[in-house]
C-alpha cells in the first residue's frame, strides 16, 4: 500500500501534473463563483479535452475542475445571497448576514479554511476507507436512502425555532414543488398547467435563484442601499481562521456528515450542506444567533460540501457508481484513460487511486489559496450601490436561468417563482426550508419507489431503516427535552 | 379576530397545497401518494399555523426567530421601501418583455445601461458593466457553450 501511495505521489507531483492541476483549480473556483456554468456543465466542456491526456495528467486536472467548485461557490452566497452552486446555498444563511454586518472577509475566509480542511477531512475518510469500502457501502440500499430524506425533512421543523410550523410546511412546499413534471415511474405529467416546459420539472438552479436570489435584489433595490451598512471589512482574514480553528470539533463533525453524504449514491452535495447545517443549528449552544450573522453557520456548511468529494470518490472509484452528475462525467473520463473504477481499481490500480486522493488533498489547498487571495477584493462587492450590483445580479440570475433549459419559459418560471420567494420574505416565512424541500422532494420518491420495488413492505424493518426512524425520532423529540431542561434550569 | 395580510398568505399557502391535491387526487398511487400524504400533513400544519396566529398576542407573534432565514433590513422609512420595490418589480417585469421583443442578449445589456444611468451611475461605468455582460454573453455562452439564443418576437417581423 505505502508504494502505490508513493507512486500515487511521485506521478502527481511531476511538473505537468502539477500545471494542470492548477489550471483545473483555476477553472474550477472560477466556475464555482458563477452560478449556472460551474458544475456538470464546464465539465462537459473541458471533458474532450482530458479524454486524451496521460492517465496522471488526466487525474489531476480533473480533479481539479470537479473538487473546489464548492470552494468558488463561497463567494456569491456570502457577498450577495446568490448561491453559486447547489452546495453552497445554506452559506447564505448566515454568510449573507455576516457580509451585511461588514463581516464579509470574516466569513469568506473562514469559509476557505474550513473548504480546505474539510476537502483535506474527505481525501483522508478516502484513504482510510480503502480496506472497508465494499462492505460500508453495499449495507446502504434505497430504504435507508429514503429515510435519510425523512430525516432531512424531519430537521426543518426543530430548525426553524420560532416558527416550526411555517418551516415544516415551506419544506412540503418545496416537496410539492419538486413533483412538477413527468413522473418516470407512472408517466403521469404533473401540474404542468398545459405548458410543456414544465414536463420537464423545475431546475434547482431556478429555485434557488429565485428564492435567494431575486427577493434579496428586490429587497436591495427597494431599499435603494449597499449590501453592507457597515463600511468596513474587519479583521477579516486571520479572525476567520481563528474562527475555524476556534470551532474545530464543529468542524470534523460536519466534514464527516459530508463525507457520509457524498459516499451515498443520489444524495450529493446539494444537502451535504443543509445536513451540517441542521446539524450544528441543533447541537451548538447559544444557537440562537444562528441566522443572524453567526460564523458557526458558515463553518457547518462549507467544511461539509467539500469534505463530500472524497465521499463522493469513494462510490465512483470502488463500485463504479457515480453519486452525481459531475462523478459520472469523471467516470467517463476515467474510463476513457485506462483507469478501471470498480474493485480492480483498488487492486491492480491502486496507484492512481492514491494519484486521486494526492490530487484531492492538493486542489483543496490550491483553491483555498487562490480564493484568499480574493478575498479582500471580492468583499468589496459589498460596499457597492445598489444601482451597480442590483442590475449586474439580476442579469447574472436570467443568464444562470436561461442555463437550466436554455429556453425563455426558464425566465417565466424564475420571476414566478421569485414572486413566491419574495412573497416568504415578506410575511416571515422561512425560505431556505422550501429549496431543502426541493432537493430532498425528487430524491423521497425515487427511493420510496425503489425500496417499495425491491423489497415489498419489508424494507421497514431493515435495521438500517429502524436506526434510521430513531434518528428522525431523535430530531423532533431532543430539541423538545432541550427546550425543557433550559426552561427549568 | 381580524386577518391580517400574513393570515391570507398563510391562507394561500393552504390553498395551494389543497389544489395540488384534488389535482393529484385522479393520479396513478406512484405519482401521487407523496402529494397526498405531505399534502394532508401540510394543510394540518396550515391550519395550527392560522389557528396560533389568529388566538394567540399578536405583538409576541410579530417577534418570530427564525433561525432558517436571512433577516431583514429594519426600514427607516416604510413608503420610499414600498415605491423601490414596486419599481424594481416594474423593471423585472419590462425586462422579461424586453427579452420577448428583442432576445435575451440585447435585453439584458440594454437592462444594465439603463438601470445604471436612471439610478444615478456615469455614462463610464454604465457603458463599462454593460459592455462586461456582453463580454460575459459572447465569451461563455456564445463561444464556449455555444448555446442557441431564442429567436426574438421584432425580429421576426422584420424577417
Amino acid at each position: 500500500m505505502l508504494d502505490a501511495a508513493w507512486q500515487g505521489l511521485t506521478g502527481i507531483l511531476a511538473l505537468e501534473p502539477m500545471l494542470l492541476l492548477l489550471f483545473g483549480v483555476l477553472l474550477g473556483t472560477w466556475g464555482g463563483a458563477l452560478p449556472g456554468v460551474g458544475g456538470p456543465s464546464q465539465l462537459a466542456v473541458l471533458l474532450p479535452f482530458a479524454m486524451v491526456m496521460e492517465p496522471f495528467n488526466a487525474i489531476a486536472f480533473l480533479i481539479g475542475v470537479t473538487t473546489v467548485g464548492n470552494t468558488g461557490n463561497t463567494f456569491t452566497s456570502v457577498l450577495v445571497a446568490v448561491p453559486g452552486g447547489s452546495g453552497a446555498q445554506a452559506t447564505v444563511l448566515d454568510g449573507y448576514p455576516m457580509a451585511r454586518n461588514g463581516e464579509a472577509a470574516r466569513a469568506l475566509s473562514a469559509a476557505f479554511m474550513v473548504s480546505m480542511l474539510g476537502g483535506i477531512f474527505g481525501a483522508f475518510v478516502l484513504f482510510a476507507s480503502l480496506p472497508v469500502l465494499r462492505e460500508i457501502v453495499r449495507s446502504f440500499g434505497s430504504p435507508e436512502l429514503f429515510m435519510f430524506t425523512i430525516w432531512g425533512l424531519s430537521m426543518l421543523g426543530t430548525i426553524s425555532s420560532g416558527a416550526p410550523l411555517k418551516g415544516l410546511t415551506a419544506g412540503i412546499l418545496g416537496v410539492l414543488l419538486s413533483t412538477i413534471g413527468q413522473d418516470d415511474k407512472s408517466g403521469v405529467i404533473r401540474f404542468d398547467v398545459g405548458l410543456p416546459y414544465l414536463w420537464d420539472g423545475v431546475s434547482v438552479v431556478l429555485i434557488s435563484l429565485s428564492i435567494f436570489a431575486i427577493p434579496e435584489m428586490i429587497a436591495l433595490a427597494g431599499r435603494k442601499g449597499r449590501v453592507a451598512e457597515i463600511q468596513k471589512l474587519g479583521s477579516g482574514l486571520l479572525q476567520g481562521i481563528r474562527d475555524a480553528f476556534r470551532h474545530w470539533w464543529l468542524m470534523i463533525r460536519c466534514s464527516a456528515i459530508g463525507v457520509w453524504v457524498g459516499v451515498l449514491p443520489g444524495l450529493g452535495s446539494d444537502v451535504a450542506d443543509w445536513f451540517a447545517y441542521a446539524h450544528a443549528r441543533q447541537t451548538e449552544r447559544n444557537s440562537e444567533s444562528f441566522g443572524r450573522g453567526d460564523v458557526r453557520g458558515v463553518i457547518a456548511p462549507e467544511s461539509s460540501n467539500n469534505a463530500k468529494e472524497g465521499g463522493a470518490l469513494i462510490t465512483t472509484l470502488a463500485f463504479g457508481i457515480p453519486g452525481s452528475t459531475s462523478m459520472a462525467l469523471l467516470l467517463i473520463a476515467f474510463v476513457a484513460v485506462g483507469l478501471t473504477p470498480g474493485p480492480e481499481m483498488l487492486t491492480d490500480q491502486l496507484g492512481f487511486v492514491f494519484s486521486i486522493i494526492w490530487a484531492l488533498v492538493f486542489s483543496q489547498i490550491l483553491a483555498s489559496a487562490v480564493c484568499w487571495i480574493l478575498v479582500k477584493p471580492a468583499a468589496r462587492i459589498c460596499f457597492l450601490p445598489f444601482y451597480v450590483l442590483v442590475p449586474f445580479i439580476v442579469a447574472l440570475a436570467f443568464l444562470s436561468a436561461f442555463a437550466a433549459n436554455f429556453d425563455i419559459g426558464d425566465l417565466v418560471a424564475l420571476l414566478s417563482l421569485s414572486l413566491l420567494g419574495y412573497l416568504l420574505k415578506t410575511f416571515g416565512w422561512p425560505r431556505a426550508p422550501v429549496v431543502l424541500g426541493f432537493v430532498l422532494g425528487r430524491k423521497m420518491e425515487l427511493y420510496l419507489w425503489l425500496a417499495v420495488a425491491r423489497y415489498g413492505m419489508e424494507w421497514v424493518f431493515r435495521p438500517g431503516v429502524i436506526i434510521l426512524f430513531l434518528l428522525v425520532l431523535g430530531t423532533l423529540v431532543y430539541p423538545v427535552i432541550r427546550a425543557r431542561r433550559a426552561e427549568a434550569s | 379576530m381580524r386577518f391580517r395580510p400574513t393570515d391570507y398568505f398563510t391562507l394561500f399557502i393552504g390553498l395551494a397545497i389543497l389544489a395540488a391535491m384534488i389535482a393529484a387526487w385522479d393520479w396513478d398511487l406512484r405519482a401521487s401518494i407523496i402529494i397526498l400524504v405531505l399534502g394532508s400533513a401540510g394543510l394540518v400544519m396550515v391550519a395550527a399555523q392560522l389557528a396560533l396566529d389568529l388566538t394567540r398576542n399578536r405583538k409576541r407573534a410579530a417577534d418570530p426567530k427564525l433561525a432558517f432565514e436571512i433577516p431583514s433590513f429594519e426600514e427607516t422609512d416604510a413608503g420610499a421601501f414600498h415605491r423601490g420595490t414596486v419599481e424594481i418589480w416594474g423593471w423585472l417585469i419590462g425586462l422579461l418583455v424586453t427579452v420577448l421583443l428583442i432576445g435575451l442578449p440585447v435585453a439584458l445589456v440594454l437592462f444594465v445601461f439603463l438601470y445604471m444611468r436612471t439610478y444615478g451611475a456615469g455614462w463610464f461605468l454604465s457603458l463599462g458593466m454593460a459592455a462586461a455582460i456582453a463580454a460575459f454573453e459572447y465569451g461563455v455562452y456564445d463561444r464556449i457553450m455555444h448555446v442557441y439564443w431564442p429567436e426574438a418576437l421584432l425580429w421576426r417581423l422584420f424577417e
